[in-house]
């Protein structure tokens, strides 16, 4: 029963889930499904032993095995302790069951043949999810799994771009033997066609990302294209041989000559009558090693199952004993629901899922990767799911460490609006203890600076999470008293709520006195600036400008407010000021001219046109964080 | 038996062939590549903006 069912059963199951990755974790340990069918292969092999059945493996493949195998051990004990050693056994274990049970020519093309399928498949999704062909629900929720910050390639189906770029490359040349084997059935090899094309197709976007794409290259570290294609293919190098540890050289060296013996044993062996598959096996060790040399990282246990399944095929054939039993490979149609569900959602309990983007941000943070990395790949998670509120609660974070508290209240603000529509969030919202937390940091972080560079951050932050008294407290413990409400107070109070984020302020703040008002925008860093022409009263002017806006607002004094012109996409069509066309603007219109300073055309009726220069309000470039320069005019002497 | 030696010896040919080209294209790559490790800014110089 064992021998005979269960052997070619878990095999084909190990075959068909190993190329999938991170889509065919299980739900509960999140630990790879392949574990399930190598674990039920050790049995059967245990059984066997004790039936009398020898390890089929030669030395010649068992030694490396073993060095490799002792390496990890030597790692995890000795050098940093960090090393994966159940990976490595779970890797060492598939090898050995693999090469064990792929010596029956059927169970092996079969198993061959259902790794191609599963790497096209893979294939396919990260194809469907790099052009997003369908904006319906399942197909906005791919989230691709590998994301290189440095490059912009994106997989769907890995843990990282270089392990899937192994996978779909040693599939693609797994695929190619099928499709010119001359005695293989003929949809055999149109099948085998067909999946080699889709790889190829998957592999060509990560080409295109790191190599080709316009506006990726010249952004990478802010360098010039050369430069940036020359960092983004040099960052994919290994690391230096002084900073690789010993027992690490050693599992290298090993695993290379294991890998060149099996691609020996194929080459060797091309005169025989199943020539294309043994050299397409070869081919793909070759290659396989070849990558392993130039991308660091790239080798997870999945893909010692294809080791071990073309190393069996180099060894001399056993007699098939397990008779007709290629209806096991449809048991793999299981693996699809589990597929399905891990392709579209992912657990916030799993540490594994590089998708879990807040467990991979701590662990970025542990290794001090850059702000910059880090801000483009929460924008890659946002881009796929916009819903996502826990990106911007990193990065409030992040700003806030970094001590820019009106970015950190900013990216705050953003995290507490719920989406609109759409699918949901990957991972769940900031929880109230974790926003607690971070107003807790940022009331610290601001009350040990001087009230003048305090800002408006942490009152901003208070309203954002739905705490606007304890805002307007925290602003009057800020101000001196002034008990007569003076000329002015209408146009601050307004600009005020303004700033603060919560216009339904504005009637509180009314009834504070001028002065009050005044020294809270100084402390926001206003520029107080002489009257404003054609204006009877006080004026206040912001301007606010982020990475794909720029916002103008003019608050006039005794009620009368300007208009702000919202322009997404700062410095895509230029604005030429109504007067030079020889028209007169409309009431209140307030203009941002791209390309230069601000400035603000007021048409005050019955008052002629005035026009404001803002020096600092500069629009040129795109920053990477939201600015806020505010101007407050006096208002005119009587005299 | 004599071929099954033969090809034993080219096997072992070829693997031979085969590891010493990985590992010079090991030695390539690490002599012309800069260290990973020595690349990587620290993140106070990226992330702080004051």
């Amino acid at each position: 029963m064992m021998e005979r069912h269960i052997r070619p059963m878990a095999l084909y199951l190990l075959a068909f889930a190993w190329p999938w990755s991170v889509y065919q974790t299980e739900p509960v340990f999140f630990q790879p499904f392949f574990v399930l069918p190598v674990l039920l292969l050790v049995l059967t092999e245990l059984h066997a032993r004790l039936n009398g059945r020898r390890f089929a493996a030669p030395f010649e493949f068992l030694w490396p095995w073993a060095v490799l195998l002792g390496a990890a051990l030597a790692r995890a004990l000795h050098v940093d302790g960090a090393a994966p050693l159940p990976a490595a056994c779970m890797a060492a274990a598939a090898f050995a069951v693999a090469v064990q049970s792929a010596r029956e020519q059927d169970v092996r093309r079969r198993c061959l043949g259902l790794s191609v399928l599963a790497g096209a498949g893979a294939g396919a999704v990260s194809l469907f999810a790099y052009f997003r062909p369908f904006h319906g629900y399942v197909f906005y929720r791919l989230m691709p799994a590998a994301y290189s910050p440095e490059t912009g390639a994106v997989l769907a189906f890995p843990a990282s771009v270089p392990e899937g770029v192994l996978t779909l490359a040693v599939c693609t040349l797994i695929g190619l033997g099928f499709m010119m084997n001359p005695g293989g059935a003929w949809w055999r090899r149109a099948a085998a066609a067909v999946a080699c094309a889709v790889m190829l197709a998957a592999l060509g976007t990560v080409a295109a990302e790191v190599f080709l794409r316009p506006g990726t290259l010249p952004r990478v570290g802010g360098l010039e294209p050369a430069s940036a294609l020359r960092a983004a293919f040099t960052a994919w190098r290994p690391p230096a041989a002084g900073t690789v540890p010993p027992a690490t050289l050693v599992a290298g060296a090993a695993l290379l000559w294991l890998m060149s013996r099996i691609a020996a044993k194929g080459i060797a062996g091309w005169r025989e009558q199943d020539h294309a598959p043994r050299l397409a096996g070869a081919a793909a060790v070759v290659a396989g090693a070849v990558l392993l040399v130039l991308l660091p990282g790239a080798a997870y246990p999945g893909h010692a199952v294809l080791l071990g399944l073309i190393a069996g095929g180099a060894l001399p054939r056993r007699t098939p004993d397990t008779g007709g039993n290629g209806w096991l490979a449809g048991v793999c149609v299981l693996l699809l629901p589990l597929i399905a569900l891990n392709a579209v959602r992912v657990d916030p309990g799993n540490p594994r899922d590089p998708r879990n983007y807040a467990v991979r941000v701590r662990q970025w943070d542990a290794a001090a990767v850059p702000g910059e990395t880090l801000r483009r790949y929460l924008a890659f998670i946002e881009h796929y799911s916009p819903a996502e509120r826990r990106t911007r609660y990193i990065l409030a974070s992040a700003w806030l460490e970094a001590g820019n508290l009106e970015q950190a209240a900013w990216d705050f603000g953003r995290a507490m609006v719920p989406p609109t529509a759409g699918p949901g969030p990957l991972l769940p919202p900031p929880s109230a203890r974790e926003r607690a937390a971070f107003l807790s940091k940022l009331r610290d972080t601001s009350s040990a600076r001087p009230v003048e560079r305090r800002g408006l951050a942490y009152e901003r932050a208070l309203i954002a999470s739905g705490q606007p008294e304890l805002a307007i407290d925290s602003l009057r413990f800020r101000v001196h008293t002034d008990e007569a409400p003076a000329a002015g107070a209408p146009a601050y109070a307004a600009a005020l709520a303004y700033l603060l984020g919560a216009p339904e302020a504005e009637r509180t703040l009314r009834a504070w006195g001028a002065s009050e008002l005044l020294e809270l925008l100084v402390q926001a860093g206003a520029e107080v600036q002489p009257h404003l022409q054609g204006a009877e009263g006080p004026a206040v002017l912001t301007v606010r400008r982020g990475p794909d806006f720029v916002e103008a607002q003019l608050w006039l004094g005794g009620g009368a407010a300007g208009m702000a012109r919202r322009l997404p996409g700062c410095g895509a069509k230029k604005a030429r000021p109504p007067h030079a066309a020889g028209r007169t603007p409309e009431k209140g219109r307030v203009l941002v001219l791209h390309g230069g300073a601000v400035i603000v055309l007021v048409a005050l009726s019955p008052a002629p046109l005035v026009e404001v220069s803002c020096p600092g309000a500069d629009t040129r470039g795109t920053p990477d964080t939201v600015e806020t320069a505010v101007f407050v005019y006096a208002a005119r002497d009587p005299g | 038996m004599t071929d099954i030696i033969a090809r034993l010896k080219r096997e072992r040919r070829i693997a031979v062939a085969i590891f010493v080209c990985l590992l010079l294209l090991a030695a390539l790559t690490r002599a012309l590549a800069p260290s990973v490790s020595s690349s990587t800014p620290p993140r106070a110089d990226v992330a702080g903006q004051e």
